[in-house]
């Protein structure tokens, strides 16, 4: 099986390369690496521009080429020209029957933060294997995956999410933890009705709780326990629970539909973008 | 246990006081003038929008004595109210309240009275914004919905009913999706409706003015006490919601300076702006306009129109109406919503209504069925018989509030109280004094209709309720005031 890795040959960062090498390690696999140049205007000043681009694309080749030596992870680096970017990386992962797709942040992420571009959007939502976001700067090539953090909610896309993180985990040898996050509710105060969200919020704890229990005991027996993080904002609930280095997060994205995201936003894009750590999207048509 | 046993049942205090600092403790973050505005803004929601029109001819120009009055009792309530909240930090209700007081009986009865208010002054807010917003289309497009599909089938003082008042169901659902998102009211957005309403409202008042006569304020005392009770009944209804400021006591700092402070303020506020619209609108025109067909609904828009002759005055407070009355009843919704789910949770009606939805962290389910029963009463009931409806319930509430706090006193005098009602025991007995003579003014079908649904809840507690109480599945409590710990007993 491959990973295929979309590197960008006019990136800034080097975090999809490098949590592509350690996810590979971890579990075996081997990379194919693609860097997709937009197709050619054609016009005045085309020349010129093929020129500067094709030694980009050469650059940018040997950069992903010493990643991949160094970490001791086999794979080839390809560079094309393509009009739509998304397009030629998941036509990349049919070609090689690929079983993920690692992807970089938008450039204006914070320093170990994700941030979607439109064309990592575009590719969460039409991407038929699991998507892997770094953190801009991401830098772990050298670590192993050592736990995969499920982020469960009692829907039912959601056990499917767990079902392939536990199976994930198992390959990389990783523990897996399984983790609800929940954001505050915000408060209105009707007269004669006191602490009405905290009794919501209490509530929310109790039912997920089972649920976690539940879901902890069907899907993962092995797995670390199940945690409730709760916070005032989704920044509050991600830091709530511990990180290390060798954390992955995995989120499904069944809710992450585009009217969801463009109008008020998903708790799964929430945490996506909230996540300390690498987070791997499982695509939602399962669920 | 005997059905005596089980009416008696109170849930431990110790529970409540010990484990109270729920959901890792709410941070106290909100000042006096916040609080304040809290204050207001849940206070001066729909009533004023509409109770000249029905208070007028009760007490005739002694309507001012009844706001007073009103008020009175409504800040007497809210300050009797804030030490139960004190007292005993539990989330929930006033229900609540008289569940760790007074037992499970009274807690029903409550229960049945907040339901009303809360149900019913929902749907009462609802019709309202239904008249505000026809007049405002009617006003700036030139359209407004077909009577049929403005009124409800019912037929008030003799003028027909329409079919349903699509406009009032309309706003109830577009509420309900909001809440199930989890929308909330922002503490911004409150500040900017309170300064919406009391916009509007001054400037009724200032152009209302202008057409005063002192004349019309003869023969003040002509309607007499009996008339006057009658009026406050009507007008208590625009009081209520001043105790949101002892709801959002528990995240102010420094309660027992801040409560007193803001409950104060903004019950100054509330009844100046209150006495001067009442004033500027009963010396603006003859008493007997204010029972006028005309202005029945949307009645200062009305005023303001017949004075000026010009539609823009109106345009603008029929604007200012529709915007504030839509957050009102977002809010009213809410918290029918969370009084539910206060009862789904003691096991008292179906836990359902204590489901939250794990995806938008709202309870759903009890949102739907509150949605849909209170868009059928504002959809098929006329709003003249829910108006009183609404102040019995929360009058029946603040009463034994009032008496829950000298019972509290009594029997546990050492519990700690970070706010303390001012001029015990005086306070609490003339709350209820006062509650009892505005009761007394209602009319004999409000009773009826609250004495109907009262029987209604306790029957229902009766065959279901007390069987289902998650109070009932513990081990009874050896004493009263064991500790026991939150899981186990509140759950």
């Amino acid at each position: 099986m491959t990973y295929v890795v979309g590197w960008s040959p006019f990136h800034r960062d080097a975090g999809a390369v490098d949590l592509a090498c350690r996810l590979a390690r971890s579990v075996g696999e081997r990379l194919h690496v693609l860097s997709v140049f937009p197709s050619a205007w054609g016009g005045l000043g085309r020349r010129g521009t093929d020129e500067s681009v094709e030694r980009q694309g050469a650059r940018a080749g040997a950069e992903a080429r010493a990643f991949l030596d160094e970490a001791g992870v086999e794979g080839d680096v390809v560079c094309v020209s393509a009009r739509s970017v998304p397009h030629a990386l998941l036509g990349a992962v049919e070609e090689t029957s690929a079983s993920m797709l690692v992807l970089g942040s938008g450039g204006d992420a914070g320093l170990g933060h994700i941030s979607l571009s439109s064309k990592s959007s575009r590719l969460l939502h039409s991407s038929p294997v699991p998507v892997a976001l770094a953190p801009r700067g991401h830098h772990g090539r050298g670590a192993a995956v050592t736990r995969v953090t499920c982020a469960y909610r009692d829907v039912d896309s959601a056990r499917s999410a767990l079902e392939r993180s536990v199976d994930f985990a198992r390959r990389a040898g990783a523990q897996v933890r399984v983790v609800t996050f929940g954001v505050e509710p915000r408060r209105m105060y009707p007269a004669e009705v006191s602490g009405a969200e905290s009794m919501v919020l209490d509530e929310w704890r109790t039912q997920a709780d089972a649920a976690l229990t539940r879901a902890v005991a069907d899907l993962a027996p092995d797995a670390a326990g199940g945690e409730i993080a709760v916070g005032r904002t989704w920044a509050d609930a991600l830091y709530a629970v511990e990180w290390t280095e060798g954390d992955v997060l995995v989120v499904g994205s069944s809710s992450t539909i585009p009217l969801a995201q463009v109008f008020l936003g998903s708790s799964a894009s929430k945490i996506v973008r909230h996540s300390p750590v690498p987070v791997v999207v499982m695509p939602g048509s399962a669920g | 246990m005997s059905l005596t046993d089980q009416v008696r049942r109170r849930k431990p205090l110790a529970a409540a006081t010990t484990g109270a600092d729920e959901a890792g403790g709410l941070k106290r973050s909100i000042g006096t003038f916040q609080l304040t505005l809290f204050g207001v803004g849940a206070t001066v929601g729909t009533g004023i929008f509409f109770v000249l029109a029905e208070a007028v001819p009760d007490a005739g120009p002694a309507v001012l004595v009844a706001f007073l009055i009103a008020g009175i009792a409504a800040g007497l309530s809210a300050v009797c109210y804030a030490e139960m909240a004190s007292a005993i930090p539990v989330s929930g209700s006033t229900y609540s309240y008289a569940y760790h007081t007074l037992g499970e009986g009274v807690a029903m009865v409550i229960a049945a009275c907040v339901l009303l208010e809360y149900g019913v002054s929902t749907s009462a807010v609802a019709v309202g914004w239904s008249e505000y917003l026809n007049s405002l289309l009617a006003h700036t497009v030139g359209w407004q919905f077909p009577h049929a599909l403005s009124y409800a089938p019912i037929p008030v003082d003799g003028v027909a009913g329409g079919i349903v008042n699509l406009p009032a169901i309309i706003l109830v659902f577009m509420c309900m999706f909001l809440l199930m998102r989890g929308a909330t009211e922002s503490a911004l957005v409150n500040t900017i409706m309170v300064m919406i309403k009391l916009g509007v409202l001054v400037m009724f008042a200032v152009i209302a003015f202008t057409a005063f006569q002192a004349d019309r304020f003869a023969n003040f005392w002509d309607a007499g006490a009996g008339g006057i009770s009658t009026a406050a009944s009507t007008i208590f209804f625009s009081f209520i919601g001043l105790d949101a400021v002892a709801t959002a006591g528990e995240e102010v700092r420094n309660p027992q300076k801040a409560l007193p402070r803001a409950l104060m303020g903004a019950l100054a506020i509330v009844i100046g702006v209150y006495l001067l619209v009442a004033a500027a609108g009963v010396g603006s025109q003859p008493l007997e306009a204010f029972s006028s067909e005309e202005q029945q609904s949307a009645g200062l828009s009305v005023i303001l129109e017949n004075i000026t002759g010009s539609a823009v005055p109106a345009i603008i407070l029929a604007a200012g109406a529709v915007i504030s009355i839509f957050s009102v009843t977002l809010v009213t919704l809410y918290g029918q919503t969370r009084i539910l789910f206060a009862m789904g949770r003691d096991g008292v009606v179906s836990p359902r209504f204590a489901r939250v939805s794990q995806r938008t962290m709202t309870p759903t389910f009890n949102t739907i069925v509150v949605s849909i029963v209170v868009a059928l009463i504002a959809g098929f009931v006329p709003d003249t018989y829910l108006w009183d409806t609404v102040s019995i319930g929360t009058l029946i509430a603040f009463s034994v509030v009032a008496i829950g706090v000298v019972v509290l006193r009594r029997t546990h005098p050492d519990l700690e109280r970070p706010f303390r009602v001012p001029g015990y025991p005086v306070t609490p007995v003339l709350t209820v004094v006062l509650c009892a003579y505005i009761l007394w003014g209602l009319p004999l079908h409000t009773w009826l209709v609250f004495g109907v649904w009262l029987a209604v809840v306790l029957a229902f507690y009766l065959f279901w309720g007390r069987r289902h109480a998650v109070l009932g599945r513990q081990p009874a409590p050896p004493g009263d005031d064991v500790a026991d710990d939150r899981n186990g007993v509140t759950r």
